[in-house]
């Protein structure tokens, strides 16, 4: 019954399929037409999709009940052993189908004829359209919405240029109120989320739920129809479309609000306080005792974003950044115990010295864990506040907050970006690293007690910055030529002098990338590295501070050129070296003369990208391969070699 | 076959039926052994319900003037000619019966009624042609 | 002999105004009902209602045996429906259209629609808008009977249309009839020929069911009595039963259901000087029922 039904639907509006096959004839032959002038290329296809596609939806849908309605045979079809909903379903089927065959004609027009392809993916009509496949998208799904306007209007008479109209006014309504709410949401910058525009999936999302709202009022509508009585065939339709249509609105509203974040998975920061090893994901922090092999999560955190939330450690409190549960961007920093106690907001949730964004380099705890530094309004602006780059310090039991006089121009230019690295304990002083455009990058000391501010050093061109565990000297590796040389330096904080310690001529494509990993160990006195030589060969090497030498091995090959996935780390209170190579897929054991120990193979599951991150005899290693994975964290028990993943 | 009926008068349909059959036997338009139309044919000639045919030709059949066979349909039956003119009798007085009536309503009295038929009867000799009610 | 199709209560109205009120009444298998009633008393959307075209406010509705809801569209299946004006899709051929007609009926006979409309001399190939009146009818009623039916329900599908046009209908109607135990109902204001076939009647009036009764009962107990006086007549005489009654100069006619002793006893005391008692025609009956008094 169905299948007949299907078939007289289609029968019946074979006439309106021909005139849209016919419409599209034209735009193809126009399209050829037009050759090469490169604007009406875009110009023809772009206003054909928008134009064509919602008026063939309307001229569909509007049809739907027009033979029922001209031939007079309401009376015929319903007194027929055939349900209503089935009638409604043939119907609304039969339509579809032919619409849908308009879109595939039009696709298998893409595919095949030279020049459309392209032009419709590269629509950069709109700014907020990634590409002209969105557009695509959008009017697919305008058409289908239109197209259930008209054919839940359709019950309500046979006029066809009446339903037309109402259609169009109808539905231009709809439109504008939903574009209305995703500018403001826009604007508010509620839906909007790192690379990609929610508020468009919400867009589409409230035009599908639209659509199956009329569509499901118009059955019901359908279903409860006395066609003797058209009033109340309006009262029906109206009621339950406005109904389902709040209804849509809601969920369309609520996905994005309520969606899951993502996955948890784990970000890059992990840290090792004595026996205790930090790390976090995307839903939390976790702490992870090194001694009785014990995980726990200690907070919770729920980030929009694909990496998690950055933390500090010291004096015994961990200060980390989180976001707010409401729909604006609103990070917050909390702060804690070590272990997990005494959770509590330390500052956030208004315009007054909130962070920006709580990134690594962005906020710091003092060493005795008693005050905390973070800055606000790098260079961007809060919504409702003015630009106001500044550091605030706040004591971590919550009081004193106080805006810490702005850096000085001088040292620290104009516009410029400013990562604050390290807290001095002997001097009250941030360490700060400031670098604006066309300026060299400084390392500069900030007096919180004087408000004195100092320039350390400076240098064109920076690569890593190391601070010791004791924060009284920063391993610096940077190019003072701007390009060339690299040069391994240390800088003593206290007395501001700075001392070479290694210097590589390497000048080759990747130069600024001769020295990096660097290491100290736990008492401050060594710190190692890897050193790319000639060939692009990375080699480790080791500073021994109190006899001012490096020690390297020339020639020893531990990773392939242009391979960077080496990492290091000590281990064995501090008279081994741990080697990460991923590409042979080992932790290789070195002694202090740098001579291979033994290589622990690394267990299968393990990627092809890991990182060592602590040391000792329980070797960290974290596992990622990349934005979609999850991540995993490792220990090796180095005196058993035995593997355990933690997390 | 010609049968007329009337829905104005009190006779049910089912009783004219089997009236204008009865009367066909007596004037001999329809002989015994002759097959009588269908309930089907006759239903649908006269237009009449099936069933009142139906029911005609059940109760001739119980009072014998007709047999009916499966499959075969419906016959008059071979009857004595005694019985056949005493249904004749019969149906001529119900006509006359009918005409009495159907004159009383004017208020004529026996003797006029009398020489309303006399004068039928005359005009009937005249013109060789038939008087009174059509047929 | 359980009842085909049975009505409870059933009420439906149109914006305020009632128009059917707690009809009820039940259809037997094989038998024909008379549904009477005056133009736009509500015959239309008593069947409409019962083909569930319409829903109604309220009552039951029940076919053989189970109850109906607004939504329900089995028991279509054994109902043939022709209604007043021609209802078919008008672009469909003829044959077409009985092909379409037939997916929905699991009992279709093909072979069936297609010997009556060979009978019925239409052309498969016509389109069904270039039909005469006269031919849709016969178009309708070839549908409707090729799917087998137990209840027929005609909705006037003769008016309109000549006599001729008419005979042949109800022509058909009783060949069918004479084939199998369709029950039909027949709703109609053109009582002539239904007063041929009909086994029971419905009058429906003023929304609801002033008669209920089979046609025998109705015809033997319907009198009209005509009472002349040579004074002028009395006042209405009291009695039950009155249809509806005449004054005529110096006689008085009385239409009267139902007729019994007492009602005769009563009028002969009356003492007139002439009495004529006569049975009526379906028609006479109909009319006085539904009048106006």
């Amino acid at each position: 019954m169905f299948k007949t039904l299907l078939i007289k639907e289609w029968k019946e509006k074979a006439l309106v399929a021909v005139f849209g096959l016919g419409l599209m004839g034209i735009f193809l032959a126009a399209f050829l037409i037009i050759g090469d002038d490169q604007d009406l290329r875009e110009l023809l296809p772009a206003a054909f999709l928008i134009i064509f596609f919602p008026f063939i939806g309307v001229m569909l849908g509007a049809g739907a009940f027009e033979s029922e309605f001209r031939n007079g045979s309401w009376a015929y079809l319903l007194s027929r052993p055939v349900r209503k909903e089935t009638i409604w379903l043939a119907k609304l089927t039969a339509l579809l189908s032919i619409m849908a065959g308009f879109w595939l004609v039009f696709i298998g027009l893409m595919a095949v004829v030279p020049g459309l392809g392209e032009v419709v993916r590269g629509f950069r009509w709109f700014e907020v359209l990634d590409s002209g496949l969105e557009l695509f998208l959008l009017v697919l799904l305008s058409s289908v919405f239109y197209f259930s306007v008209a054919f839940s209007l359709s019950i309500l008479s046979e006029r066809q240029l009446n339903l037309v109209f109402g259609s169009f006014f109808i539905g231009f309504a709809v439109q504008a109120l939903l574009s209305y709410f995703a500018f403001l949401a826009d604007g508010r910058d509620l839906l909007s989320n790192v690379g990609r525009f929610l508020w468009l999936d919400a867009y589409n999302l409230a035009l599908v739920l639209s659509s199956l709202a009329f569509l499901g009022a118009s059955l019901i509508t359908f279903r409860k129809a006395d066609f003797s009585q058209p009033k109340k065939k309006n009262l029906s339709l109206s009621k339950y479309s406005i109904l389902f249509l709040v209804l849509a609105w809601i969920l369309a509203v609520a996905w994005p609000v309520f969606r899951p974040g993502p996955g948890e998975k784990l970000s890059s920061q992990v840290e090792v306080a004595g026996s205790e090893a930090f790390f976090s994901t995307t839903r939390g922090l976790y702490r992870y005792d090194l001694v009785r092999d014990d995980l726990k999560k200690v907070a919770k955190w729920r980030s929009q974003f694909s990496f998690g939330g950055s933390f500090r450690i010291a004096g015994g409190q961990v200060l980390y950044g989180a976001s707010g549960w409401n729909l604006q961007f609103n990070p917050e920093l909390h702060i804690m115990n070590t272990d997990g106690s005494g959770k509590r907001l330390l500052v956030g949730g208004g315009p007054d010295g909130f962070p920006l964004w709580p990134g690594y380099s962005h906020f710091l705890l003092s060493p005795d864990g008693k005050m905390a530094v973070y800055l606000t309004d790098q260079n961007e602006t809060v919504p409702g506040s003015k630009p106001d780059k500044r550091m605030v310090s706040i004591r971590t039991d919550g009081t004193g907050l106080k805006k810490l006089p702005p850096l000085d121009p001088a040292l620290a230019g104009t516009d410029g970006y400013t990562w604050i690295r390290a807290w001095f304990e002997p001097s009250n002083s941030l360490l700060l690293m400031v670098r604006s455009q066309g300026s060299p990058w400084s390392l500069l000391t900030y007096n919180l007690t004087t408000g004195a501010q100092a320039r350390l050093f400076e240098t064109p061109r920076a690569g890593e910055l190391n601070i010791s565990p004791g924060g009284d000297k920063v391993l610096i590796v940077h190019q003072p030529d701007g390009g060339g040389s690299t040069d391994v330096t240390l800088l003593d904080i206290a007395s501001a002098e700075n001392a070479l310690v290694m210097k590589i001529d390497d000048p080759g494509e990747h130069s600024w990338d001769s020295v990096k990993r660097s290491v100290w160990n736990r008492k401050g006195d060594k710190v190692a590295f890897l050193v790319r030589q000639n060939g692009g060969v990375f080699s480790p090497a080791v500073y021994l501070l109190k006899e001012r030498r490096v020690v390297m091995l020339n020639n020893v090959r531990v990773g392939e050129d242009g391979d960077y996935r080496t990492t290091l780390g000590w281990t064995s209170g501090d008279t081994k070296l741990v080697l990460g190579v991923p590409q042979e897929r080992s932790l290789k054991i070195l002694d202090l003369s740098l001579a291979v120990e033994r290589a622990i193979p690394v267990p299968p599951s393990i990627g092809e990208y890991f990182e060592v991150c602590s040391t000792d005899d329980t070797v960290l290693i974290r596992e990622t391969q990349g934005e979609a994975h999850r991540g995993s964290i490792w220990r090796l028990d180095l005196k058993t070699e035995k593997w355990k993943k933690i997390w | 076959m010609l049968i007329k009926v009337d829905t104005k008068g009190f006779v049910p349909l089912y009783e004219q039926v089997k009236a204008e059959i009865r009367r066909m036997a007596a004037v001999g338009a329809v002989k015994p052994q002759d097959p009588l139309p269908s309930i089907r044919e006759l239903a649908a000639e006269i237009l009449v319900n099936p069933n009142t045919v139906a029911r005609a030709y059940r109760e001739l059949e119980q009072e014998g003037l007709i047999n009916t066979q499966k499959g075969r349909g419906s016959f008059l039956s071979a009857r004595r000619v005694q019985d056949m003119n005493r249904d004749l009798e019969a149906h001529l007085n119900r006509k006359m019966d009918e005409a009495v009536r159907e004159i009383r309503k004017f208020g004529l009295s026996p003797a006029e009624v009398r020489k309303l038929f006399a004068d039928s009867l005359r005009r009937f000799e005249e013109n060789g042609r038939r008087g009174g009610g059509d047929e | 002999m359980s009842e085909l199709l049975k009505v409870e209560k059933l009420s439906k109205g149109f914006g305020g105004r009632a128009v059917l009120r707690e009809i009820g009444f039940s259809v037997d298998p094989g038998k024909v009902y008379g549904l009477l009633g005056r133009n736009g008393e509500g015959k239309t959307t008593l069947i409409r209602t019962i083909m569930g075209v319409i829903p109604r406010d309220a009552g039951v509705m029940t076919f053989k045996g189970r109850a109906l809801t607004f939504g329900d569209a089995d028991y279509k299946k054994e109902i043939g429906y022709i209604p007043e004006d021609a209802f078919f899709y008008g672009g469909m051929s003829v044959g077409g259209l009985l092909e379409f007609n037939g997916r929905f009926f699991p009992k279709w006979d093909a072979r069936k629609a297609a010997e009556d409309l060979k009978r019925s001399a239409l052309d498969p190939a016509a389109k069904v808008r270039t039909l005469s009146r006269g031919q849709q009818l016969k178009l309708a009623f070839v549908a409707a009977l090729a799917a087998r039916p137990e209840l027929l329900l005609l909705d006037d599908p003769t008016s309109g249309l000549d006599v001729p046009t008419r005979r042949d209908f109800l022509r058909d109607v009783i060949r069918e009839l004479a084939a199998g135990g369709t029950a039909v109902l027949f709703a109609t204001h053109l009582v002539h020929e239904l007063e041929r076939i009909v086994d029971h009647l419905f009058i429906l009036q003023g929304g609801r069911i002033v008669l209920d009764e089979t046609y025998e009962k109705v015809k033997s107990l319907t009198r009209r009595a005509v009472l002349g006086f040579d004074t002028e007549p009395p006042e209405s005489p009291a009695l039950d039963g009155v249809l509806s009654q005449r004054r005529m100069g110096k006689d008085l006619e009385l239409i009267i259901y139902p007729w019994n002793e007492a009602v005769e006893g009563t009028l002969r005391a009356l003492n007139a000087a002439r009495l004529e008692i006569e049975p009526l025609s379906l028609e006479d009956i109909f009319t006085s029922f539904v009048q106006e008094t």
